[in-house]
């Protein structure tokens, strides 16, 4: 039987939160795969975090932050990719797809779009297949 | 009198701490304590001897410890402190507390990660074209965590990697190709020290077993953390481990050294200082011979700091475990030796000397004029 995969989304609390508790007023589908984590701002996910997700079995990690132009504290977004870039490269040392880990940002009104992606991504993940980290 | 918990009764014989004297000498010998800190390795002995290791003085000393040796060599009584405090470690780690780690700790998610058996790595990336390797052979040379380093302090400009290469160059002169692995797993040092046993076992055998399968004989490594835990922790966890363990030190004393090529070595207009690495330093023919390396190429004017005579300090941290204001003092304060020495250049052996001296360079010292390098990569310039 096919292992279910796991997804770990890390979701800014100003507009990314706002999208999401949006889905949940609206009907917008949450997938099952999808484990939420809010945080004050997507720049406090840094390597040593996103490092430690992939240690802990998840097979996807989506950081989730605000519009560039958006941020309440500045340079949250800008951080946020400088974090995941320097990511992708350990990423890469160890074999694992880049794609696995992957930034978005959206504006509060947002849930459509917030709920399209988390199904793209699960199905992108899917694809890939599960991590080898703790794969059986 | 026996202790009241098994466990820790047994720790404290197995390290030999009722043996201890109460004399000073580890407290006098201390890194950390020479800073300022309340800190004291007899004071935690007795201290768990009579309330056991919940005391808070006894956590706060069990990670605040460097476990760099420096006690365990002038204790008269052959208390192994480094080894009680790593058991220490142990028993807070089984008991499902978290650890006191540094740079969130990153380098042992990398190191749990690499136990997986179906993980796949890309670490031969950096490789230039102009070094021989083989894919099986007798011999290996084990970069260790260099490829991550490069890409983990990014911002410290140390060009990791090239250290590798500079260190397979020197392989090449000795008339030695080696194996280099693309999926070579850690050797677990850092989690063998920072009290992980299972993990550590775990990364161990999946690290033997992808070696053993390129038929390999010999592991050649330019890291004394890898050189230790290869010769003295691996055959203590692996029934079957038969490799031969050498230095790259020691490929170089041998191949190098007296040798046809050791006069064409280039002369450097430079004035050095080296730094000693704590776990070479357990092995008092091989930490001679980066000197007598320094010795033989010309021009160099080597400048020994005022505390290398009793045994160099360490750099401040050990396996990724705390980096507080403790550590930045003894960096700064071996950094300041060196500068007092007049040299342009800090020589050191261990790559996580480089890193944390590097990290202090850039924060401290970006005014003066000191520059750090590793002992191989010096070498492979004056080899050039």
């Amino acid at each position: 039987m096919k292992q279910k995969i796991k997804v770990l989304a890390f979701l800014c609390n100003w507009a990314p939160w706002s999208c999401y508790t949006g889905m949940g007023e609206m009907g917008l589908p949450v997938p099952g795969e999808v484990n939420v984590i809010r945080v004050m701002c997507s720049a406090r996910i840094n390597t040593p975090l996103l490092l430690k997700a992939f240690e802990k079995g998840a097979d996807g990690v989506l950081v989730v932050g605000c519009r560039m132009d958006n941020c309440q504290n500045g340079k949250g977004p800008e951080m946020a990719e400088k974090n995941i870039a320097h990511s992708h490269e350990i990423l890469e040392l160890l074999g694992l797809e880049r794609e696995r880990l992957q930034f978005k940002y959206y504006l509060a009104h947002e849930s459509e779009k917030l709920s399209l992606d988390m199904q793209r991504f699960v199905k992108q993940i899917e694809d890939i297949g599960k991590s080898p980290i703790l794969r059986k | 009198m026996s202790h009241p918990n098994k466990d820790l009764e047994h720790i404290i014989k197995e390290t030999g701490v009722y043996q201890c004297l109460d004399c000073g000498k580890c407290t006098g010998a201390c890194p950390v304590a020479e800073t300022g800190k309340v800190f004291s390795p007899r004071l935690a002995a007795s201290r768990i001897i009579e309330k056991g290791d919940s005391d808070p003085y006894v956590q706060e000393f069990v990670w605040a410890c460097l476990t760099c040796g420096r006690c365990d060599d002038r204790c008269p009584s052959g208390v192994r402190f480094s080894d009680f405090v790593r058991l220490l470690r142990c028993r807070w780690i089984d008991s499902g507390k978290p650890g006191v780690y540094s740079h969130g700790g990153a380098m042992l998610s990398l190191m749990r990660m690499m136990s997986s058996p179906h993980l796949r790595q890309n670490r031969k990336s950096f490789l230039p074209s102009e070094i021989n390797t083989v894919s099986r052979g007798k011999v290996l040379y084990f970069t260790g965590c260099l490829p991550y380093f490069d890409v983990f302090f990014k911002n410290l400009d140390l060009n990791m990697v090239q250290m590798a290469a500079d260190s397979l160059k020197i392989l090449n002169r000795c008339d030695i190709e080696p194996v280099v692995l693309n999926n070579e797993r850690c050797c677990g040092h850092d989690l063998f020290w920072a009290g992980d046993q299972r993990g550590f076992a775990k990364l161990a055998k999946e690290s033997y077993e992808e070696i053993k399968d390129h038929g390999v004989q010999e592991v050649i490594t330019s890291c004394p953390e890898c050189f230790y835990t290869f010769k003295e922790i691996f055959p203590q966890v692996l029934n079957n481990f038969d490799l031969k363990v050498t230095h790259i030190y020691e490929s170089i004393e041998d191949r190098l050294i007296g040798r046809s090529c050791d006069s064409k070595l280039k002369p450097l207009d430079l004035k050095v200082s080296f730094k000693d690495s704590c776990r070479l330093n357990f092995y008092k023919d091989i930490s001679q011979i980066p000197r007598k390396i320094l010795e033989r190429i010309k021009g160099l004017n080597i400048r020994e700091t005022s505390g290398s005579q009793i045994g160099d300090i360490c750099c401040g941290n050990s396996a990724w475990v705390g980096c507080g204001g403790h550590s930045k003092i003894i960096q700064m304060k071996r950094l300041r030796e060196t500068l007092d020495t007049g040299s342009q250049l800090l020589v050191t052996s261990c790559p996580k000397c480089l890193i944390h001296l590097q990290c202090t360079i850039k924060d401290f010292y970006s005014g003066e004029k000191l520059e750090i390098k590793d002992m191989v990569s010096l070498l492979a310039v004056a080899l050039d």
